[in-house]
């Protein structure tokens, strides 16, 4: 009885919106992620992405006086980040690991060097004249009892991460775009063979990563509070990175592993409130399911590989047998 | 290739070598204005006129808190006191121990170095030194110091217990709550006595709480654990969580509910949303080590002090009245009822007939206190 009682507390209407809120970033930045691993493209600078669209948008947002074109121009800085990522690896071959983190420390210290230098601000950043993005109820949904008040009511970004994930999915599975990304990323040389842009492909895939991302960032600074601290990501893009790999870098599989993060996040904090546990353990709990997760994901990974070369060892066998036996005839 | 190799080697050396020879000459030029005096003033006259000061922070100012109340302590002293005093922004905290070095050279009378990182090559600097004297205004986590080093551990739990009699009157849901940036000593000093606080004057009443992980500076995470506890029923937050707290103050204006502000007076981030801050007053550790130091009254080793020495309280302790004109009126209304029984407290605390739970302390000895709060909280 108790336990139930428990168990109604913690999941609640209130916790699920929370996950789906904490959710979001996670995701852009996972589907970010995951579009470039597509392409064998390995974007660390997730991080840095976010946290740029983030500064973009409440600067943006400031200045125009609207919070939305603020989302825009933080879309399309985050495209340009993208394309001078794209810019700097393809043109001058920069290993991309060490690309990505020098663009995550040069983000993180830009933001708080122009805050200071522009506004004035130190640690954190604010003005009353900027609007949070609104919150849309959607017509019909609104009125369905549990479903409404679930899905209905959230901001734009919200939405677009949803859309987002199924947009891509098609475009990735069901275009021919889509076909030439995943080439480019399974075999790139096979890829320029057969007259794939492979350049194009990376250059689109990179700049598409940082627009996601971006949003991702825009939400944290204008769509869910409306002030920018530094680091104010704190390390959601990272997870954004875990989420993507645990979700097998597909759209829809990063959408779940997305919200899975969210709402771990969401319990995380709703269950000290409601149980004795103690709070060191409820938070330590969802990092050891990505972790688990990763080992899944990485020891899926060997066992497939050595059955293709299980199955390839019988093949070669088998041929082996047929030509021995050819001769003998 | 090989040519190309032996080049770049040749080039790399030579960059090597111009930086080596750069450093030293480098090093004094470039200082200054990484770390620029930002308010030199000279004494008119008197015996004090002798007497200087340097004051050495982690970061530069502005982060509306700790450095912040250290910068105004200074600026208090040297007018007050009638010294001369130079404040030094370090730009990093890897940029302290540097700029405490070249403060040495300066001949000062004592010197502060604001949350020491790390302490320990501070400690070392400072028995290398012992003819220099030092302060250390907050924030020290050392075991021991040397004879030339005086440190104030400030302890809140005075304060915060009396935020938590506000909180405990002022609430209508008979529910609060608390965000703390994480569980630890030195966070649950703040939280345990102001729990202690609401249940003194509200005895039915529930207090939650949620523990952040040391997650300083997510103002989201912040903000989902405020909108998770007034969604519980909480309609007072007090937020100990450095940047993470500006989230549940979001929260609070965008639920218009309330939270309570710390460390300094936060009263004004939100207008009408924030009851009132309970302070850690740095500034006044501050101008204590000054003027301890100008009167003689120098001693090495660690001295906590509290609200007995005014180094914590209330905002409305130095008249902020912010809430009183922006609150709504059903709030305000109780304010002078409200004040009333934080003064009755105050004076119980300060004669010591009522003794308030000291986490800190707590960890070291268990104190009978804390026994309430404490059983509840683990």
């Amino acid at each position: 009885m108790n336990e139930i009682q428990i168990s109604q507390d913690i999941i609640t209407l209130a916790v699920i919106r929370s996950g789906i809120r904490l959710a979001t970033p996670i995701i852009l930045g996972a589907l970010g992620f995951a579009i470039c691993s597509r392409a064998g493209v390995l974007n660390f600078a997730i991080e840095g992405m976010m946290l740029f669209g983030a500064f973009a948008a409440i600067v943006a947002a400031f200045l125009l006086g609207n919070t939305y074109l603020g989302v825009v121009v933080a879309i399309l800085a985050g495209g340009l980040i993208g394309a001078f990522f794209a810019a700097v690896y393809l043109k001058y071959r920069v290993d991309l690991v060490i690309l990505a983190l020098a663009l995550n420390l040069f983000i993180a210290e830009m933001t708080v060097f122009f805050l200071r230098v522009v506004f004035g601000a130190f640690g954190s950043w604010s003005d009353p004249s900027i609007q949070q993005l609104p919150e849309i109820n959607i017509p019909l949904l609104d009125q369905i009892p549990i479903l409404g008040p679930l899905l209905s009511g959230h901001n734009i970004i919200v939405y677009t991460s949803w859309f987002a994930s199924f947009a891509l999915y098609v475009v990735l599975f069901h275009t021919r775009f889509g076909r030439h990304i995943r080439a480019v990323g399974e075999n790139q040389s096979a890829a320029e063979t057969v007259g794939i842009d492979v350049a194009r492909v990376k250059i689109f895939v990179l700049i598409l990563s940082g627009c996601l991302a971006a949003l991702g960032g825009a939400f944290l600074s204008v769509g869910h509070l409306t002030l920018f601290t530094r680091d104010m990501t704190g390390g959601r893009g990272w997870l954004a990175v875990t989420a993507s790999l645990f979700g097998l870098n597909h759209p829809i599989g990063v959408l779940f592993t997305g919200l899975f993060f969210g709402f771990a996040d969401a319990f995380a904090v709703r269950l000290q409130t409601v149980t004795d546990i103690p709070p060191s353990l409820v938070q330590f709990l969802p990092n050891v399911a990505a972790l688990v997760a990763l080992v899944l994901v990485g020891a899926r990974g060997k066992l497939r590989e050595e059955l293709a070369r299980r199955r390839f060892r019988q093949r070669a066998q088998q041929e082996v047998a047929a030509t021995v036996v050819t001769p003998a005839e | 290739m090989n040519t190309r190799f032996r080049t770049c080697g040749f080039l790399l050396i030579v960059a090597v070598v111009i930086l080596i020879g750069c450093a030293p000459t480098v090093a004094p030029t470039a200082a200054p204005p990484t770390t620029a005096p930002s308010a030199a003033t000279s004494a008119p006259s008197g015996g004090a006129a002798d007497f200087s000061f340097a004051l050495v922070t982690p970061n530069p100012r502005g982060d509306r808190s700790f450095i912040d109340a250290a910068a105004r302590g200074a600026e208090r002293a040297i007018s007050e006191l009638k010294v001369k005093g130079n404040i030094i922004e370090a730009r990093v905290e890897t940029e302290q121990e540097a700029a405490v070095r070249q403060a040495i050279n300066q001949k000062y009378n004592i010197i502060l170095v604001l949350a020491p990182t790390p302490p320990e090559g501070f400690v070392k600097l400072a028995t290398e030194t012992p003819n220099q004297k030092f302060g250390v205004p907050s924030d020290i986590f050392v075991d021991a110091l040397p004879d030339n080093v005086a440190a104030f551990q400030i302890n809140v739990h005075d304060s915060s217990f009396l935020g938590g009699v506000v909180a405990g009157l002022m609430t209508k849901t008979k529910t609060v709550g608390a965000v703390v940036g994480g569980d630890s000593p030195g966070l649950n000093q703040f939280y345990w006595a102001y729990k202690q606080g609401v249940k003194e004057v509200c005895p039915d009443c529930e207090v939650l709480v949620s523990y952040l992980n040391f997650k300083f500076s997510d103002p989201t995470l912040g903000k989902e654990a405020a909108l998770g506890q007034f969604d519980q029923g909480a309609d007072i937050i007090f937020q100990v969580a450095g940047r993470s707290g500006e989230g549940v103050i979001s929260a609070a204006k965008e639920k218009g509910l309330f939270a309570l502000g710390v460390d300094s007076n936060q009263d004004d981030v939100a207008p009408g949303n924030i009851i009132v801050s309970v302070m850690k007053r740095v500034d006044a550790a501050t101008f204590l080590l000054v003027k301890n130091a100008l009167e003689n009254n120098f001693k090495g080793g660690f001295s906590q002090i509290g609200i007995k020495d005014g180094a914590t309280g209330l905002s409305w302790d130095e008249g902020s009245t912010t809430f009183a004109t922006k609150g709504p009126a059903d709030m305000t209304a109780k304010l002078p009822e409200v004040q009333a029984k934080v003064e009755e407290y105050r004076a119980k605390i300060l004669d010591g007939s009522f003794v308030v739970c000291d986490a800190l302390a707590d960890s070291v000895a268990p104190m009978a206190a804390c026994d309430s709060v404490r059983a509840a909280a683990q």
